[in-house]
Order: C-alpha cells, then sequence, then structure tokens
C-alpha cells in the first residue's frame, strides 16, 4: 500500500544514498592519482609558471585539507554549484545534463522498444509452455541477452552500413544530420524532443532514424530478460488455483488473460525496468561510441583521463540520482498495483 | 476505440513514419554550405591571449593575426595589418586593415591591437599563455584609430611574433566590459571566453560551443578577407567535431557525416583511397620527441641512454609505424623548420649498444619504463618496437599507455619525484611560432611542465637564452647557435626526435576540397575554412 509516509521515508533514504555517494567519489577521486591543478592551469611557463600552479591549487581549493574542501564542495553541490570541469572549463552542471540528455534520450527509446516486445514475447512463451514458440523464444532471449551490446552494436552497425551501401541511403551515425543541425537549436538535448517543439518535422524525422538502431541494440538485454522473467511469471500464475477456476468456469482465455494474470506480472515488470534502465545509462556508453552519437560515457572517460574530480563526481551523482529515481519509481509502481507489496 | 481499427491505426502510423524516414533519406541537400572537420582532442579553451593547447583550431577561424607566415616561400602574409615595417633598428609600424570590423560590428582599432598585445605579455607573466612571443616588446604606441608603433628593447623581428600560432591573436578590448572583468588578466575574462565568448574579427564567429562536443562557427559576412582569398564556396558553417576514436572518425566519414578527418586509423588509407576519398599528406612541425629521465638510474647514465637510442631500429620506425608518412628525427628540430641539421640523424647498431652497455656493466635483465600516450598508435607501434630491439640486448620495457592528461602529469614528476617518474616519455611537440628555440627550450631547467628529462644544464640555460636573444633580432645569425646546442643535446641525449610526422586530412572530393592554403605547418591541425570549397 502507498503511502505518504513511504514516500517521505524513501525520499529520505534517496538523499542520504546520494550524498553518500557524493562523499564516496569524492574521498576516492582525492586519492587517485593525478594533479588537477595541472590540468587547471593549462602549459604553465615562463617566470610565472611555478606561482601559475600554485594558484590553479589555490583557485581549486587543492591547498585545503580534505574536510575543509569536502563540506565546502558538498555545500555547494547542494545548493546547485557542481563547480567548474578542470578539464573543458565549463560548468559541471551544463556538461552533465548535455551528456545526460543525450543518453536518457537514447534509452528511452530502447525502452520504448524493450518493454512491449519483453512482456509480449514472455506471455507468448508461457502460453505455450513446452512449445515450439516457447523453444524459439527461449533461445532468441537468451541470445539477444547474453550477447555483450558493443558487439550486437558493432554487428549491427556493419550490417546497416552494408545495406545502406547496397540502397544508396545515408549511413547511420550521429544523431542528427550536419546539414539539419544548421538554424537547430538544443532546448531540452533531447533531439527528437526539441524537434517537435521548434516544428521541424525534418529534423524530427531524421534524429527518429538515427536513434532507432541504437536504440533496438541497447534493447536487446532488458528485453530478453523481460521475456524470460515474464514468462515464468506467467507460467506460474496460470498454475494458480483462481486463474484454473476462471479457466474451468468458462470465461474467455482473453478476459483471464488481462483480468487475472496480466497483473500480477505488471510489478515484475515494473521492477525490472526501474533496474534495467540504470543498467542500460552504463550500456548505453558502447553503443553511443559505436553509432557516433555522443553521451555520458564520453564525459566520464574524460573526467577520469583528467583526473577533472569536478566532473567525475557530477557524472557519478547524477548516475546515482537516475539509478534512485528509477528505482523509487518502480517500487511505487509496484506498490500501486500491488497492494500485496508492503510499503 | 475498436479493435480491429486499432491495427489499421498502427499501421497508418508505422507507414507515416517509414515515409518520412525514406524523404528523408533522400532529401536534397539544403543551399546552406556546412563542413564538419573533425578533430581528435577535447578543446581546452578559447581564450585568445591564454590558450596554449589544442583551443587555436578554433582560435584562428574566430581572431586575426597581424601577419601570417608562409613557410612555402618564407613570407609574411599582410593579414590584419595592411603595414607592418620597421621604421627603426627597435621600432615597428603597423597600419590595421581599412574596413576590419569585430563581430559586432565594431570597427578594429590601434588600441584593440595594443589591448591584445599587452594582455599577452600579462597573462605570461602570471604563468598563464604563451606571450612570450611578445617578450621583446618595450611599449606600444598607438598613434591614432589605424596606427601603431612597438618599440622594443633592442632589434627585434617582430613579425615573427605577429604571426604566431598562439597569443598572437587580436580581440576587442570591449571584452572587458562585456565579462565584468577588473582588469585584462582578471579571472573573470578568462572563463568569460571559455564559456563559449568572443569577439574577434575572423573569418568565422561563434555559434555554439561545447567543448567536448563540437564547435559551431557561422561564416561573417562583414569578415575584410573574404574580398581578399575569392572563394564563393566557403563554408557557411563549419561544424568541429571532437571525435577521438580515429575508428570513429572513419565510421563518420564514410557515413558522410564527417567531411574533412584529422586522425583516422592509416591502416584504412588505402581502402579509404580507393573508396573515392581523398587522402592528403600535410608536411608539419609536428614531431615526437623520446625524453629520458636523466634524474633515475639507469637513463641517468649517458652510455645507457645512447645504447638505447642505438637500439631504435630507425629505418623501420617511419614505414612501420607511420606507414611512410613522417620522416625519421635528426636532432630536436623537425625537418623544414630553421636548424634543421640533416647530420644528427642516428642509426641502429646493437653491437656498439651492447659494448656500452657492458662499459657500464648494466645488469642484464634491467627492466625500464616508457610512458606512451593511449590511442596514438605510432607511439604504441614505436615502443613495441623499442621492445622488441631492446629484449636482444637483455633489457626489458615495460610499456605504460595513458590518457594524454595523465601523461603530462607522469611528466612533471620528474621534478617531484624523479624515481616514480618514468626511465622515458614520448612527448609530441609542435611550435608556437618560428623559432628555434621553440623546440630546445623543452630542456630548459625551468620549464616543469614540459622538460620530462629533468635535465637542468646552467651553461645550456645560458646558451640557450643567448641564442634566443640574438634570434630575436636575427634569426639567421642566431642559427649557428642552436646548431651548436643541439650537437650539445645529441652528445649528452636527454631528448631525442623519434619522427617528424605528416597529418593526414581524408576528405570526400564530391564533397569538399581542402586546397593547399587552407593548411600550415606552422599552425598545427588548424584548418583555415575560408579556403576551404564546399562543392555540394
Amino acid at each position: 500500500m502507498l503511502t505518504l509516509n513511504y514516500i517521505i521515508r524513501r525520499s529520505a533514504l534517496s538523499l542520504v544514498l546520494v550524498v553518500g555517494v557524493l562523499l564516496l567519489s569524492f574521498v576516492l577521486t582525492y586519492y587517485a592519482p593525478g594533479d588537477p591543478a595541472l590540468t587547471w592551469a593549462g602549459r604553465p611557463r615562463g617566470p610565472g609558471a611555478l606561482e601559475a600552479i600554485e594558484r590553479a591549487r589555490q583557485e581549486l581549493g587543492l591547498d585545503k585539507p580534505l574536510w575543509y574542501q569536502l563540506s565546502t564542495y558538498i555545500g555547494r553541490f547542494l545548493s546547485g554549484d557542481w563547480g567548474t570541469s578542470v578539464k573543458f572549463k565549463t560548468p559541471v552542471l551544463e556538461l552533465v545534463l548535455r551528456g545526460f540528455a543525450s543518453s536518457l534520450e537514447l534509452v528511452a527509446y530502447s525502452f520504448l522498444v524493450a518493454v512491449p516486445l519483453g512482456y509480449l514475447l514472455g506471455i507468448s512463451a508461457a502460453l505455450s509452455r513446452g512449445g515450439l514458440r516457447d523453444r524459439v523464444i527461449y533461445y532468441f532471449s537468451a541470445a539477444i541477452s547474453g550477447t555483450p551490446r558493443f558487439i550486437t552494436a558493432a554487428v549491427a552497425y556493419i550490417a546497416l552500413y552494408v545495406l545502406s551501401q547496397a540502397l544508396g541511403t545515408p549511413v547511420i551515425y550521429g544523431r542528427l544530420s550536419s546539414e539539419l543541425r544548421v538554424g537547430f537549436e538544443e532546448i531540452t538535448g533531447v533531439i527528437t524532443l526539441d524537434s517537435l517543439i521548434q516544428g521541424r518535422l525534418d529534423a524530427f524525422l531524421d534524429s527518429l532514424v538515427r536513434i532507432i538502431p541504437p536504440a533496438v541494440v541497447l534493447s536487446t538485454y532488458p528485453m530478453g530478460v523481460l521475456a524470460r522473467v515474464v514468462r515464468i511469471a506467467v507460467a506460474e500464475t496460470l498454475e494458480e488455483e483462481y486463474v484454473r477456476q476462471a479457466v474451468s468456469l468458462g470465461i474467455p482465455a482473453g478476459v483471464v488473460m488481462r483480468r487475472y494474470v496480466a497483473p500480477s506480472v505488471v510489478p515484475v515488470v515494473a521492477q525490472l525496468s526501474g533496474l534495467f534502465f540504470s543498467y542500460s545509462l552504463v550500456e548505453a556508453m558502447a553503443v553511443e561510441s559505436v553509432f557516433g552519437r555522443e553521451g555520458l560515457g564520453y564525459l566520464l572517460i574524460k573526467s577520469l583521463e583528467s583526473s577533472d574530480y569536478p566532473l567525475i563526481v557530477g557524472s557519478i551523482v547524477l548516475v546515482s540520482l537516475v539509478f534512485v529515481v528509477a528505482n523509487t519509481i518502480a517500487d511505487v509502481v509496484q506498490a500501486k498495483v500491488n497492494p500485496r507489496v508492503v510499503v | 476505440m475498436s479493435r480491429r481499427l486499432l491495427p489499421a491505426v498502427v499501421l497508418i502510423l508505422v507507414l507515416a513514419v517509414v515515409t518520412g524516414a525514406l524523404l528523408i533519406l533522400y532529401r536534397q541537400p539544403q543551399q546552406i554550405r556546412v563542413v564538419v572537420y573533425a578533430y581528435r582532442d577535447a578543446i581546452t579553451g578559447i581564450d585568445p591571449g591564454a590558450e596554449d593547447d589544442v583551443g587555436v583550431v578554433v582560435l584562428h577561424a574566430l581572431y586575426d593575426t597581424l601577419l601570417r607566415y608562409d613557410p612555402r616561400t618564407g613570407e609574411y602574409i599582410p593579414w590584419l595589418a595592411e603595414r607592418f615595417e620597421r621604421v627603426a633598428e627597435d621600432r615597428w609600424l603597423i597600419a590595421i586593415r581599412k574596413g576590419a570590423v569585430f563581430h559586432d560590428g565594431s570597427p578594429v582599432t590601434a588600441e584593440d591591437v595594443k589591448f591584445s598585445i599587452e594582455r599577452s605579455l600579462a597573462l605570461y607573466e602570471e604563468g598563464i599563455g604563451l606571450g612570450f612571443v611578445w617578450s621583446c616588446v618595450e611599449e606600444v604606441e598607438v598613434l591614432n584609430t589605424t596606427h601603431l608603433e612597438v618599440v622594443t628593447d633592442g632589434p627585434c623581428e617582430l613579425a615573427r611574433t605577429a604571426s604566431a600560432a598562439y597569443s598572437a591573436f587580436v580581440y576587442s578590448r570591449k571584452v572587458l566590459q562585456l565579462s565584468g572583468a577588473a582588469s585584462p588578466t582578471d579571472r573573470k575574462l578568462i572563463e568569460w571566453f571559455n564559456l563559449g565568448n568572443e569577439l574577434g574579427s575572423g573569418p568565422y564567429r561563434l555559434r555554439s560551443y561545447k567543448p567536448e562536443r563540437e564547435v559551431v562557427l557561422e561564416k561573417f559576412q562583414d569578415w575584410w578577407g573574404w574580398k581578399v582569398v575569392n572563394n564563393p564556396r566557403a563554408p557557411d558553417v563549419v561544424v568541429i567535431r571532437i571525435v577521438e576514436d580515429p575508428g570513429e572518425q572513419e565510421r563518420g566519414l564514410r557515413a558522410g557525416e564527417i567531411h574533412i578527418a584529422s586522425s583516422v586509423p592509416r591502416a584504412v588509407l588505402r581502402s579509404l583511397r580507393e573508396g573515392g576519398f581523398e587522402v592528403r599528406a600535410a608536411d608539419t612541425y609536428h614531431n615526437f620527441i623520446l625524453m629520458f629521465n636523466v634524474l633515475r638510474w639507469p637513463t641517468n647514465v649517458t652510455e645507457v641512454r645512447r645504447a638505447i637510442a642505438l637500439a631504435i631500429p630507425w629505418d623501420s620506425v617511419v614505414p612501420t609505424c607511420l606507414h611512410g608518412y613522417g620522416r625519421v628525427g635528426s636532432g630536436l628540430i623537425p625537418y623544414g623548420f630553421p636548424g634543421y641539421d640533416p647530420e644528427l640523424r642516428l642509426g641502429q647498431d646493437l653491437d656498439e649498444a651492447a659494448r656500452l652497455l657492458a662499459e657500464v656493466q648494466l645488469p642484464s635483465g634491467t627492466e625500464l619504463e616508457i610512458v606512451i600516450t593511449s590511442g596514438y598508435e605510432e607511439e604504441e607501434c614505436f615502443a613495441q618496437l623499442l621492445a622488441h630491439e631492446l629484449a636482444k640486448l637483455g633489457l626489458r620495457l615495460r610499456i605504460t599507455s595513458l590518457p594524454w592528461d595523465l601523461v603530462k602529469q607522469r611528466g612533471a614528476e620528474v621534478w617531484s619525484n624523479p624515481e616514480a617518474a618514468p626511465h622515458m616519455m614520448v612527448n609530441d611537440w609542435w611550435p608556437t611560432y618560428i623559432t628555434p628555440y621553440d623546440y630546445l627550450s623543452l630542456l630548459e631547467c625551468g620549464y616543469i611542465t614540459w622538460n620530462w628529462a629533468g635535465y637542468c644544464n646552467e651553461d645550456f640555460d645560458e646558451r640557450l637564452w643567448e641564442a634566443y636573444e640574438v634570434d630575436l633580432a636575427d634569426l639567421e645569425q642566431a642559427l649557428p647557435l642552436y646548431q651548436e646546442l643541439q650537437r650539445y643535446v645529441y652528445e649528452e641525449l636527454p631528448a631525442i626526435n623519434l619522427w617528424d610526422m605528416q597529418h593526414i586530412y581524408v576528405y570526400n572530393p564530391r564533397r569538399v576540397l581542402v586546397p593547399d592554403r587552407a593548411l600550415n605547418p606552422l599552425y598545427t591541425y588548424v584548418v583555415f575554412f575560408e579556403y576551404v570549397e564546399v562543392l555540394s
């Protein structure tokens, strides 16, 4: 049962979790090798070179003790100032939101594919338990969820490339065609949405065509796992007494499925979707790279390479925030649709 | 909705999307001329006075320098300065080109030039930027709105400075007011630039700045130079896209989403050429220097350094690791650059190397560490070749591949903790302006961020400064001094140039044309887009 008390408790726990991640990531980057002051100072030379590095250290507050740096950082962070990237010399919040919007768009589209298809495949397999369809779906879901995403992405990219060469059509690459980028404003950073806001149907269709292949690739893992989990859940539900009775009373199969079987599966799907969402955000990094798309992964790698601690912490905290929010939503949905779940 | 209607609605929607997609895929290109240039490193900043790294790739499109240098002819081309004349031994007269305006429409004045020069110098005093190029300037006197005189502290070849790749850009002094900075060196002003602001007079202006992803530039119609370059097919929009992975650059190129690629894998060049792409090898002053840690055993022993240098398979490096696109190094200064000395080339001699190692009684099985930059295929290949050859001498080579920022940090470690710093590092270098000092300064004692050898030799430093002082007045006179220094380095071997790099630009000739004048070895990785022609 969903209660206000639960929502408050859950929010407080989420906040503690995020602050914990923030603390941990800051402390770990503090002790990691590398000197951010050198990156911040650029290539100092001449009479003031040493002073320039020292000044960089002061500007970044690296000359202060850890507790002071940490408390100052957390204070600023919670007030919305995520600092400035040492590498890009640009506000961290701006960078991570830009990267996140791009990755989020891909993950969202992959879910539009994964959830309904995984659900339908699972139900379909459960309804023909032991039959040919069940076996085909079983092997198919095992194959798509078991193959690493970067391999799936590479194979899909090559296949599309060969196909486009044969058909004489452009190759799927990037988020939006270079020509269409002219005059296109990124408002939210989600291009399919921004194009609709600006009434740019050409940009919308172009970005849609470009996002479908990577989204399908990214959807393979959640789709495969969902199909198998749903199959088991549905198969178990079909064996339940109340379902058997409903069938014996002559209630049409479609109604039995809709009224008695499907609701018992929704909490499982909701719970898994929450987990998959965060996981897909991480997996998106590989897929984005193959299809020439920008995203949060690239930022995280660059920040690690250059000891860019504000960007490292910012990226990690953002991912953990997404994790927390996605799982909270999943729990709430689960509680809402299944009164037996105690929260 | 009726259940029978639902599939029909879904079918119509799917058909609509597919039709739209096909229309998009087969659409006619728009009239706007767009060029996408893929560059391999994230932009490190766009402050024209402070930037000392890859930001120049953008800056040369946004800002003008007073002159440009043409290494092919050795001439200085009047650029923003219509006249640039020495009027006395220590005095230069500069006349700004008539009609030159900044991107806000205001005219470029002598006061702006003075502001730009003085800010570069002031930043350099604080250790920021490469304003040392103006170090012989004593005073800048504004004569009127378009004329100024630069007084130097002695005879000084100021034309070289005015055409430098870094810190020689002219920008409006209004930037102070726009940024709210209190002084030209105020951090606020640097931040203002790095947030994606500019006020230059170059052929392109900044439309959007995402240093981690892409920089979009749009044609500045009022640029004075359009009449000079006379290129009606110049791009209206330039997208400088950051694509670090060479394989991704290749994919983008083949997909038609990248029009000029600067770093595709060398192994695929033939395939690209066969696919109709133009592969242009451009000579550069970009070289790769092996630096020995002279503060750590055993590379602190000259004989050991020489033995390692003699173990390098010099004749195989360029064909194997650079696929022929380069030249074996000789001395520290690259081919074609003033001061280049062809006599300082080393060859492989494993017998002599073994003799030297025996002389210093270096135990067999000694392990050495070399740090290279990850993703640089030529460095990785070189390290493998070297490891193979050193193994023949009984030495083990541990190869550590790190991202560029960490390479820099490990290099600087030689000054704080030489025992933890690697024995060898590969440093790639390109010039700030036309002076051999630029390459030799890598071994200056105080240059802690780049002297990864930890080499500190007072005599060398004094002689280098002496050469530089002479050079400021007359490069030709300074060349023998630089030559002596190079020979000194050749004997001591704290560092050695492995190869001079050729940059490979690949583009689709049906889409763009990159003429010779769009590339200039002094301005490394810069494409002068005003000369690029968009064909379709």
